[in-house]
């Protein structure tokens, strides 16, 4: 069993955001709740899989719904203690083992603050290993683990619970009601035992994002690459350096679409996103696809750039990073392949040689 | 021929322009700073007027920019003592007023922050209804504790500013002119940002009160019936009276006034500029024409602000310098005589050795000095190469990858690096000395639309603000055939339906 301490946090942030694939929304508001909550109730244990005792009850829990708006209206902070009494009126006398529903973005802190309220222990996974827009798409889905029974609560004192049919029927209610709810809340669903656990989710990933996020600051602090460092700690691959000439943005159904292109004077490089970075295309040939990890660092600082924050003329690098084995099954491909965002092509792994 | 005046009070020096209406430089003074700035400003418009013959009655605007904000804030001095009401009926607790702040800026600003019922969703929904009795009692403690200015936040007030208003007349109900800060008057959606500033901003009401709010009477004084402006962060206009209420809306506008005024002096639309200053140094970068921003959030004295600043990196090192030589060290600053370099610099008659006297000493500057300075040229010559090594590493950091820039440097500090900077770059305008009073003459009317909409019908809703946008830079004064959209930004808010996006519009033209 380790700690989270105060210290972690802003390599998570960094880490969690590397982890999002340009998606999981910016980190600051939620980064600066988790410190408030750690500083307040102090350090939070974390524990991993093979820590997992069968019966515990392993609950991921997220924030849903825009996170621009939890900019404006601040979490309450009572959230995160009203869903774990709901939950555990529902499941009598559990230990409740905590978990990220999403590590990639801002979602990496959400369970860390909830734990270190209800001073719960945490689990170092989560069900996505990088950041994913809909609930359906989680490597308990992949997994066989039913979506319901889902709870949601809000910073106004309402909780909802939804047993729906399928997971695809518990996104549509959870985001129905999360608009009602000023279209922001707490959720967690996909709850199951220990042993279930430990075959549907992906371990070690909280660890995973403080190490990418202290080689990023150990290369800023001995004014080495922290490209390089990123990519050396990631097992990633550098995709393309330019400029931005070209951002392209639209919402369609509710979720970011654009696409955004690079230059580097000899090649151009473009990224279609949907919240996420989903597809590369270097001179119009696919070198990357969805599920595998596409993020836009900040050349100079190494710093991630989310979607919505993408410039013109910011220097770039782009980095490539395996995903995890679950989305890589037939099953997972379905839940989050290109095809399922409407591209014609099939999922390829990262191409070893890239035009530089 | 109508003129404007252009007028920059800095730490250092006050400065002013004249400038015809096609923007060419007429007369310029250079001025010290005094202890009492409306008597520099008079002093400094008085002997600019001096030089010229035309009539007073062809003046029709006098544009201030000035650091002096910036300066009370980084010295802690002249702050009043803050109280803050959240309006926000889910009380929040995630994040406490002042998180992150340095601790002793904290204790010298914050007495209280009481959170009451109100605010609203985002779709204008209520958070919970606002009761009159708890918002009263909550000034009344807030005063109680020693607040001496009470900031209001609601929850979307960008959106549904009717909160804050309405305990904007129970704190005038409670005690006449109280000082009070309303966030929606400062910037847009982020709640911890806008309280930041609006925090930030409630304390500095204090630093313009003594000294700004007479400048107007020293222009009638001086019989100029001009109008009196001060200009704000982004290069446009502020009038006085709302200056004095906000500002923290000039508290970037020194670099933006030098950078925007090199670049127009030069006639270069790219390039990057170093402005020598008295005590400081700052770097930027130019492009097309406009500032280049920084993309992070702006951060003054370690707090997390909502605007936009220009991409600037300083350097405490300026004509003032004080400079101290030991056995094994020498010290270029950061102390700086500042305001009395005049007076207290060797080559001016005074006992201080600065980075002034030391250029004059290395030969390498031509300076017009009341008294010679015995220091042995090539060391002299060292220092001041010292000096320049320290400016040339951050104007490389501002260029990245863009090594063919040219070099705009401004500002009564240039001179000191005329013979030092590389021929092929270095550009030194007509006028540089007075590259931010001319930038200040420069700035424009603009207006802000901040708010989040459905934009399923786009074309319709976005024509829509950019015409309140337009509507409101017009009732700020600006001219109606001169005013154009200069900036959109669309932020979708995805993960909700109704294609929901924060959308904001700035309308900019020149004064009428």
């Amino acid at each position: 069993m380790k700690q989270i301490k105060i210290e972690d946090l802003e390599c998570i942030a960094i880490g969690a955001a590397i982890l999002g694939s340009g998606g999981g929304g910016d980190t600051r508001n939620d980064l600066m709740i988790a410190k408030h909550f750690i500083q307040k109730y102090g350090a939070v244990s974390c524990i991993s899989a093979d820590e997992l005792d069968e019966n515990d009850l392993v609950v991921p829990i997220a924030f849903m719904g825009a996170l621009l708006i939890t900019k404006e209206k601040l979490p309450s902070g009572r959230e995160f203690k009203l869903i774990i009494e709901k939950i555990n009126e529902r499941y009598k006398n559990k230990r409740i083992v905590l978990m990220a529903a999403e590590i990639g973005g801002a979602n990496a802190f959400c369970a860390i603050s909830c734990a270190a309220i209800l001073k719960l222990p945490l689990l170092d996974a989560d069900t996505l290993g990088r950041a994913f827009p809909e609930l359906q798409m989680s490597s308990c889905n992949v997994n066989g683990i039913l979506p319901s029974p889902a709870f949601l609560s809000d910073g106004r004192g309402n909780t909802v619970i939804i047993d729906a049919k399928d997971s695809l029927m518990v996104e549509n209610l959870a985001r129905a009601i999360t608009v009602k709810m000023g279209s922001s809340a707490c959720v967690s669903l996909y709850l199951m035992n220990g042993k279930e656990a430990k075959s549907a989710i992906i371990e070690d990933t909280l660890t995973r994002s403080i190490e990418i996020g202290k080689a990023h600051k150990k290369a800023v602090l001995n004014n080495t690459d922290p490209i390089e460092a990123i990519l050396k700690k990631t097992d990633g691959k550098l995709i393309f350096q330019g400029l931005i000439i070209d951002v392209n943005q639209k919402i369609k159904d509710g979720f970011l679409q654009g696409s955004v292109t690079f230059d580097d004077g000899k090649n151009t490089c473009s990224i279609s996103y949907q919240n996420e970075n989903l597809i590369a295309k270097i001179n119009d040939e696919i070198c990357i696809t969805t599920p595998d990890i596409i993020t836009i660092c900040d050349t100079q600082s190494g710093i991630p750039i989310t979607c919505e924050s993408l410039n013109f003329s910011q220097r770039v690098s782009v980095i490539g990073i395996l995903a995890s084995d679950v989305w890589k099954t037939k099953k997972g491909l379905d839940l989050v392949g290109p095809r399922v965002f409407g591209f014609d092509v099939d999922y390829k792994p990262i191409k070893e040689e890239i035009v530089r | 021929m109508k003129y404007i005046i252009g007028i920059d009070i800095g730490g250092t020096n006050t400065d002013a322009v004249l400038v015809d209406e096609k923007m060419r430089v007429v007369y310029f003074v250079k001025t010290s700073t005094t202890k009492s700035i409306e008597n520099g400003f008079f002093n400094c418009i008085s002997s600019l007027l001096d030089k010229t013959s035309i009539s007073l009655d062809n003046i029709e605007k006098v544009f201030v920019g000035t650091t002096h904000v910036i300066n009370a804030l980084l010295e802690k001095r002249d702050l009043y003592k803050v109280g803050l009401i959240r309006v926000a009926g889910h009380f929040p607790e995630s994040i406490p007023a002042c998180f992150e702040w340095k601790q002793d800026l904290k204790n010298a600003i914050l007495v209280g922050e009481i959170t009451i019922n109100g605010g609203y969703e985002c779709d204008g929904r209520k958070l919970s209804s606002f009761n009159e009795f708890e918002a009263k009692k909550a000034i009344k403690s807030l005063i109680a504790k020693g607040a001496e200015s009470i900031a209001v936040i609601s929850v979307f007030s960008p959106m549904y500013n009717d909160l804050e208003k309405k305990i904007f007349d129970f704190i005038q109900e409670i005690k006449k002119d109280f000082p009070i800060s309303l966030s929606h008057e400062i910037g847009g959606i982020g709640f911890i940002e806008r309280e930041n500033t609006t925090i930030l901003n409630a304390a500095l009401q204090k630093s313009l009160k003594f000294g700004f709010h007479n400048l107007k009477k020293k222009l009638i004084e001086l019989n100029v019936k001009a109008e009196l402006f001060l200009t704000q962060n982004n290069g446009s206009l502020l009038r006085l009276e709302k200056a004095l209420k906000y500002p923290i809306l000039t508290i970037s506008s020194g670099p933006t006034n030098s950078f925007m005024g090199a670049s127009r002096l030069a006639k270069i639309k790219d390039c990057i500029v170093v402005d020598i200053g008295g005590t400081s140094t700052d770097i930027g970068f130019v492009k097309n024409g406009f500032i280049r921003r920084s993309l992070n959030l702006c951060k003054i004295g370690g707090v997390d602000l909502n605007f936009s600043m220009p991409d600037v990196l300083s350097v405490a090192i300026g004509g003032g310098s004080r400079i101290e030589i030991d056995e094994t060290n020498i010290k270029i600053g950061p102390k700086s005589v500042a305001k009395n370099l005049m007076k207290e610099a060797i080559c001016f008659g005074g006992n201080t050795l600065t980075l002034t006297d030391i250029a004059i000493a290395s030969n390498l500057a031509k300076i017009e000095i009341k008294k010679g300075i015995k220091f042995c040229p090539n060391k002299a010559k060292k220092i001041l190469l010292k000096a320049f090594e320290t400016i040339n590493t951050l104007i490389s950091q501002v260029e990245g990858k863009e090594k063919n820039l040219p070099i705009i440097v401004v500002g009564g500090g240039a001179i000191l690096f005329q013979n030092i900077f590389p021929k092929k770059c270095f550009i030194n305008p007509k006028y540089y000395e007075v590259a931010n009073a001319y930038g200040a003459a420069l700035a424009e009317v603009s207006a802000t639309q901040d708010i989040i909409v459905s934009l399923i019908d786009r074309k319709k809703m976005l024509s829509k603000i950019n015409q309140k946008a337009i509507e409101k830079a017009i009732e700020d004064g600006a001219d109606p055939m001169h005013v154009n959209v200069v900036d959109i930004q669309i932020i979708p808010y995805h993960y909700v339906p109704n294609h929901m996006a924060r959308v904001i519009v700035t309308a900019a033209g020149k004064r009428k």
